[in-house]
């Protein structure tokens, strides 16, 4: 069984609800971040027909989309809430299945978001992905973000929504650490450590 | 006497007609399960804040749970306001067209009953008071909005007039067991929700919609300044007003704060 | 065009010591007791100008299908003038949504009363029955004749110094064009000083007068003023045919 099969199935048990993350490794980061897509959005997402509601911080969601669409993911399955957009003032590619927040500093605007999709999407099964937190981390204050993250995992969770938290594992640092370990349930490593 | 109870023992259906719920979620959540039934409240905020929207949801809610509603509208004629309820999701014209909610222009009011003049009198005030019940009880209305309490207080024009409508409509709308929602425009002045200031300390309950900056970024924010009759969060809660309906979230509390 | 020699009241025997002496633009204001035929004489001095200039008749005691059947049974031609009707303007525009508002008030407003309506225009200026007149006489741009019968409607709604001040609109937009305007008023609408202030406006002042004689009654028509000819002021006996008013002889 292979490192990727293992977290696999793992995810798999979660598919009813839980929190996740997924610890990317800086070394091979693109090879890392395309398995973790592989791994969720296809994958997970792909055998119980989940709605994926993907929570873009990183990089624009039109850049992840066209991850997404070389990985063959329909478009049906997959809604964006994208929180960088705005602030690097760049929209020459705005999709339609993306909502976007003005600033990743607008929490609560990203919560109103995915709230918004998981009532649009009411009859289907529902995973929030977060890329990623360490860019969350960026724009907010460790306080603000914990706050966040304590209210968005703890709701998810009540409505049986499984949510995957991505991050770099080589930035992390005290904070972060704290945070993920207060809302995640496991996590996973790719690309290196455990 | 110890344990001796009066009256009936309130039944869970009897608990549960006693609270008008708006069918808005997280605004239910906040009150503890709606706004008590017959209560008055003052709908509060700026330009731009959702006070329509709310109000209107609150009715549209209210129509699916087979509880009518009318919408009194005082500065968007009605033509006008079925255009912009198209635009959400939430909204079906069927409510209308079968009188689920009935849209009604006061200043069509104003006309018939020719309150024409700038200031209204005193025995004015009754008359339109006495026929704003009148309309309630034709269309069947157990939810009004009033949209907005700040036009018609121009025609009060003096902070009595304005105090001895909202204390006359209570009244009618309370004894008629109706919900209602009161709009009200409110400049930048801290803690001032209403345009006489007396408005807020009559009705029961005051919602205060508002923008607040955050470190460059405005929010809408929602905060329940009072509400008789209930235990009520008195925390801010940011909005989202999406085409399925108003949205809430917490306010999330780091970072400085300062109110546009 | 006015030649001012074209005549006055229509009545041959006054004219004629009459209009040699009223300049160009004049205001004839006819005062008379009830029944002695100031409606009448109103009717007859706006034929009398037909053909010399625009003729304008503004009623308020009538109704103007009324006025115009009055012409006619005179053989005057109503269709040469042009009629104004101040009452029912008013009722029209008054009057009559106040009696509507009196009723929904009492009866209560129903939905189906707002339904399909319109929501009101906001009036420029609210409705002014003597706003309303007087624009129309600022229309005017060419020398006319103009009748107001009578001042009594406006009196019942208007203060007395607001009625003299539009008779003054009349006479100076008279003097300025050319013509000849009459307003009347009966005997005993106004006050004594009301009166003299009517009178100090007017170029002609007429009264008329209806007595009992018997079985029947004598009518007399009083010059009482002329402006700056005292010497022309006059009684006549009147009586009145098929052709109006003419005078009796002496």
């Amino acid at each position: 069984m292979t490192r990727d099969s293992e977290i696999a199935d793992r995810l798999r048990s979660y598919s009813s609800g839980g929190t996740v993350a997924l610890r990317l490794s800086s070394q091979e980061y693109a090879d890392n971040y395309l398995s973790a897509l592989g791994l969720t959005v296809r994958d997970l997402g792909g055998e119980s027909n989940t709605h994926t509601i993907y929570v873009s911080v990183t990089n624009p969601a039109s850049l992840v989309w066209s991850l997404l669409q070389a990985l063959d993911i329909p478009s049906g399955r997959v809604s964006f809430v994208d929180a960088i957009s705005h602030l690097m003032m760049s929209f020459q590619n705005v999709l339609p299945n993306a909502s976007y927040v003005e600033s990743p500093t607008m929490l609560e605007g990203i919560m109103l978001r995915i709230e918004y999709l998981l009532r649009k999407h009411p009859s289907q099964r529902n995973m929030v992905i977060v890329d990623s937190v360490n860019s969350l981390a960026v724009h907010n204050s460790p306080e603000v973000l914990s706050e966040f993250f304590h209210i968005l995992v703890n709701n998810l969770k009540t409505r049986s929504v499984l949510t995957v938290l991505f991050t770099t594992s080589d930035a992390e640092g005290s904070d972060l650490d704290r945070i993920l370990s207060l809302v995640v349930d496991e996590s996973f490593s790719l690309g290196g450590g455990t | 006497m110890s344990g001796s109870r009066s009256g009936p023992v309130p039944t869970a259906e009897a608990a549960q007609d006693s609270r008008c719920v708006t069918g808005i979620e997280g605004l239910d959540n906040i009150l503890g399960g709606g706004v008590p039934r017959g209560n008055m409240v003052l709908i509060a905020g700026g330009v731009g804040t959702g006070k329509t929207t709310l109000c209107l949801e609150f009715l549209v809610r209210g129509a699916e749970k087979n509880e009518k509603g009318l919408f009194i509208s005082v500065t968007e004629a009605s033509t006008k306001l079925l255009q912009n309820f198209a635009t959400f999701e939430f909204f079906r014209p069927e409510l209308v067209q079968h009188d689920m909610i009935t849209i009604v222009d006061l200043p069509i009011i104003y006309d018939r009953l020719g309150l024409n003049r700038e200031e209204l009198k005193p025995g004015e005030v009754d008359i339109l008071v006495r026929t704003i019940q009148d309309l309630v009880r034709e269309s069947g209305a157990r939810r009004v909005v009033i949209d907005s309490l700040t036009s018609v207080g121009f025609r009060v024009r003096s902070e009595e007039k304005a105090r001895d409508f909202i204390l006359k409509l209570g009244q009618a709308f309370s004894e008629l067991g109706t919900t209602s929602l009161m709009v009200a425009e409110v400049g930048a002045v801290p803690g001032v929700h209403s345009l006489y200031g007396v408005e807020e300390a009559i009705v029961d309950g005051v919602v205060l919609l508002s923008n607040v900056r955050r470190r460059g970024d405005m929010l809408r924010v929602l905060q329940i300044i009072k509400m008789r009759g209930t235990v009520h969060s008195r925390a801010q809660y940011v909005i989202e007003l999406t085409p399925i309906g108003m949205l809430l979230a917490p306010f999330l509390k780091g970072g400085r704060l300062e109110t546009s | 065009m006015t030649t001012g020699d074209e005549p006055l009241l229509g009545i041959p025997d006054i004219d004629s010591g009459l209009t040699p002496y009223l300049p160009p633009g004049s205001l004839v204001v006819v005062v008379g007791t009830p029944g002695s035929g100031t409606h009448l004489l109103a009717k007859q001095f706006a034929q009398a100008g037909i053909g010399s200039a625009p003729v304008l008749y503004y009623t308020t005691a009538e109704r103007t299908i009324d006025a115009q059947d009055a012409f006619r049974s005179f053989h005057w031609d109503p269709d040469a003038i042009r009629f104004g009707n101040l009452s029912d303007d008013y009722y029209r525009r008054v009057l009559e949504p106040e009696l509507e508002v009196s009723r929904l008030r009492e009866r209560g407003l129903r939905i189906e009363d707002l339904r399909n309506a319109r929501r009101p225009e906001v009036p420029l200026a609210p409705y002014s029955l003597v706003g309303r007149f007087l624009n129309e006489l600022a229309n005017l741009d060419s020398p006319f004749r103009l009748v107001l019968d009578s001042l009594d409607f406006l009196l019942e709604l208007l203060e007395v110094s607001e009625v003299v001040n539009l008779v003054r609109q009349i006479r100076s937009r008279t003097q300025l064009l050319g013509g000849k305007a009459m307003v009347t008023v009966q005997q005993g609408s106004l006050d004594s000083r009301s009166s003299a202030m009517l009178e100090d406006v007017a170029d002609l002042g007429i009264t008329l007068r209806s007595e009992p004689n018997g079985s029947t009654f004598d009518h007399t028509l009083e010059v009482r003023k002329l402006r700056n000819h005292p010497e022309r002021t006059q009684i006549r006996r009147v009586s009145i045919d098929e052709n109006g008013f003419h005078v009796l002889p002496s």
